[in-house]
């Protein structure tokens, strides 16, 4: 719904055209209206529904895969934010180490190692084999 | 005599040698992808996808089928030995092939498995390689009215059976095509909902959406539920079917064969639908109906003869009309386009190379898979192994990667990762992202067959109407449309019919 009331918002910027001759606007005002109106009605059938039953139902299965899901998030976060800036090597490093770390409870040897091996690998096969450059961040690796 | 020549000029192509190495290295990759459960080649091809920059459009095309069918292959082997499919087109698999595996017949299992997708997809390229020609030819007769109603039925019938609620599919189709108008109108040049970012002027990409609501949301799926299953301990012997079995199985491969190739032609998780409506056929058909579900082995062999089937004829529609009926063929047409390849009518005699040259590596994959598959089940069962807590990192990891090698841009990574919360929030609210994707990578097209088409009627609808196939497929449309509001009404009315 705050989808499409946004689609409508922002086409009222857009030239519409009309019927015999449509403008940029017209395929994305017809849109917006489109599902704003099944939003709508989703969210009617969603509501009357929702008044029969009497059982909520928990959105995260336990608190402890709230709590994993919360972090690996996080870490999708700081990957994006710190990529550019540390380079690929060490923000994937300490990417996949955090998250080993948060989804098992394996020696930090285990860790450190699997880590460092899975983004050198990653590094020789994107940058160095497939030619796809990878950043290399402040500290020039 | 034109199609000898150009099937010798397919496997001059297929047997280059870098050409297969990609085969063969797609195969593999694909059975990886297949037997791994969590990871479908939805996901494998949007990871794989920047890798192929460099290589040669039909190299390119060649490894990424590979993956496609040979997940279909591999889909079987978890579906078997643990219960768990592999991916979605296996989940029948699970209900005859697991209990199979149970009474000490794993190895006739995935022995059936393995021939039977064999047979399937080598009769499925063969029908894709007489039948794509002339649907080709026949599309050049299509105009804009023709591809609009075209797309409007493919993202209808999407909508209409995908999995869960019809209302929320169409709600995603509508959002995945008004997500796709972002960026600048091809028409006017004017900017729509860029704000002034560059990445946006170009649109969203589908391969980091593809990426983030298959790969990053299925990691923070499995993240939260610690997807562990337990595989059948038990020494696989006999893998070659007996006489028993062959008799029982081979009218199930040649129907499913048959049924899958043209169900794979319908827009939609094409395989997924040919593998459950073979075990439906399978069981009307069968003297002994009640055995299914024990361990028949037609219950294994018809359905994985289908979703092998379907992925040659899920093809057709990509490389005669342009048209992709599914996800996967969505990627391959993003793959085609980097590489500066348009599909369409005009691509079998444009390209005939490339179009041969993928159709004759198939053939030679179907081989390669039947080798890969039998003797190297025990390998598989060890990669079935691998904890979790490494692979979901890497997978991750593979996906942001991915994004930013795809223009050396971190805001392409960004889309991943917001599309990645967005996919694992659909999924905890039972909306398929499927109709949101294909919807994406439609919508420009649509749009630009709508325009146009308004244009030459001058605003008059009833254009749609008085051209005969606009027609039938404007009205295919609309009975869809109004079966999903019927079926709603009845269901609203007798709930307990509905349960």
């Amino acid at each position: 719904m705050l989808l499409a009331l946004f689609g409508l918002e922002e086409t009222r910027k857009l030239p519409v055209g009309t019927w015999k001759s449509p403008a940029p606007g017209f395929f994305p005002l017809v849109l917006s209206f489109l599902l704003s109106v099944v939003a709508a009605f989703l969210l009617w059938t969603a509501l009357a529904k929702g008044k029969k039953e009497a059982s909520r139902i928990a959105f995260f299965a336990s608190s402890a895969g709230r709590t994993r899901v919360w972090l690996t998030v996080l870490a999708l976060v700081f990957f994006n934010l710190s990529l550019e800036t540390l380079g690929f090597l060490l923000t994937s490093f300490l990417f996949l180490a955090f998250l080993i770390r948060v989804l098992s409870s394996q020696k930090w040897m285990v860790i450190l190692g699997g880590s460092f091996l899975f983004s050198f690998s990653l590094y020789v096969l994107f940058d160095l084999l497939f030619k796809l450059p990878l950043p290399r961040g402040v500290l020039g690796f | 005599m034109d199609i000898i020549a150009n099937v010798l000029l397919g496997f001059r192509v297929a047997l280059e040698p870098a050409n297969l190495l990609l085969c063969f290295v797609g195969v593999l990759l694909g059975t990886l992808v297949g037997v791994l459960p969590g990871l479908g080649p939805v996901a494998a091809i949007s990871l794989l996808l920047p890798m192929t920059f460099k290589m040669t459009a039909a190299g390119a095309i060649i490894m990424l089928a590979g993956i496609y069918y040979g997940a279909m292959y591999g889909g079987s082997t978890t579906s078997i030995l643990m219960n768990i499919p592999g991916e979605a087109a296996s989940i029948i698999t699970c209900l005859d092939g697991y209990q199979m595996a149970r009474q000490g017949r794993a190895g006739p299992a995935l022995g059936i498995s393995a021939f039977g997708s064999f047979i399937a997809g080598t009769f499925g390229v063969l029908g894709l390689m007489l039948l794509a020609p002339w649907l080709g030819k026949a599309a050049l007769k299509f105009g804009p009215p023709e591809y609009l109603a075209l797309m409007l039925l493919g993202l209808t019938l999407v909508a209409y059976l995908s999995h869960g609620s019809v209302i929320k599919a169409f709600l995603m189709t509508v959002a995945g095509l008004l997500v796709g108008t972002i960026g600048t109108d091809p028409i006017s040049g004017h900017q729509r909902f860029t704000y002034g970012s560059i990445t946006l002027m170009d649109g969203v990409g589908i391969v980091p959406v593809a990426m983030g609501m298959f790969g990053v949301a299925e990691v923070l799926e499995n993240v939260e539920k610690e997807l562990a299953g337990e595989i059948y301990q038990t020494r696989i012997k006999g893998l070659f079917p007996t006489l028993k079995d062959w008799g029982e199985s081979l009218g199930a491969i040649v129907r499913g064969t048959i049924l899958g190739f043209f169900v794979g032609l319908l827009p939609g998780p094409s395989s997924m639908i040919a593998s459950f409506s073979s075990y439906a056929m399978e069981k009307r058909l069968s003297k002994n109906p009640e055995s299914f579900g024990k361990g028949a082995i037609a219950g294994v062999a018809g359905p994985e003869s289908a979703n092998n089937s379907a992925t040659a004829g899920a093809f057709i529609p990509l490389l005669s009309l342009g048209i992709p009926a599914n996800l996967v063929m969505a990627l391959f047409m993003g793959a085609l386009m980097i590489h500066g390849v348009q599909p369409g009518p005009l691509f079998i005699s444009e390209h005939p190379d490339l179009f041969f040259g993928v159709i004759c590596s198939m053939y030679i994959g179907n081989v390669m898979l039947l080798f890969l598959n039998l003797p190297l089940v025990g390998l598989w069962v060890r990669v079935l192994k691998t904890p979790y807590f490494f692979l979901c990192p890497l997978i991750l990891l593979f996906c942001l990667v991915g994004a930013y090698s795809l223009n050396g841009n971190v805001v392409e990574v960004a889309i991943t990762i917001f599309f990645g919360i967005v996919g694992f929030l659909l999924r905890k609210f039972s909306f398929d992202g499927t109709p949101f994707l294909l919807a994406l990578v439609l919508g420009p097209a649509l749009e630009n067959n709508l325009r146009q088409s308004l244009i030459i009627a001058r605003g008059d609808l009833s254009l749609f109407f008085s051209r005969p196939l606009s027609l039938i497929l404007i009205l295919a449309t609309l009975f869809l449309l109004f079966d999903s509001a019927f079926s709603w009404f009845r269901n609203r009315k007798i709930p307990s019919v509905a349960e």
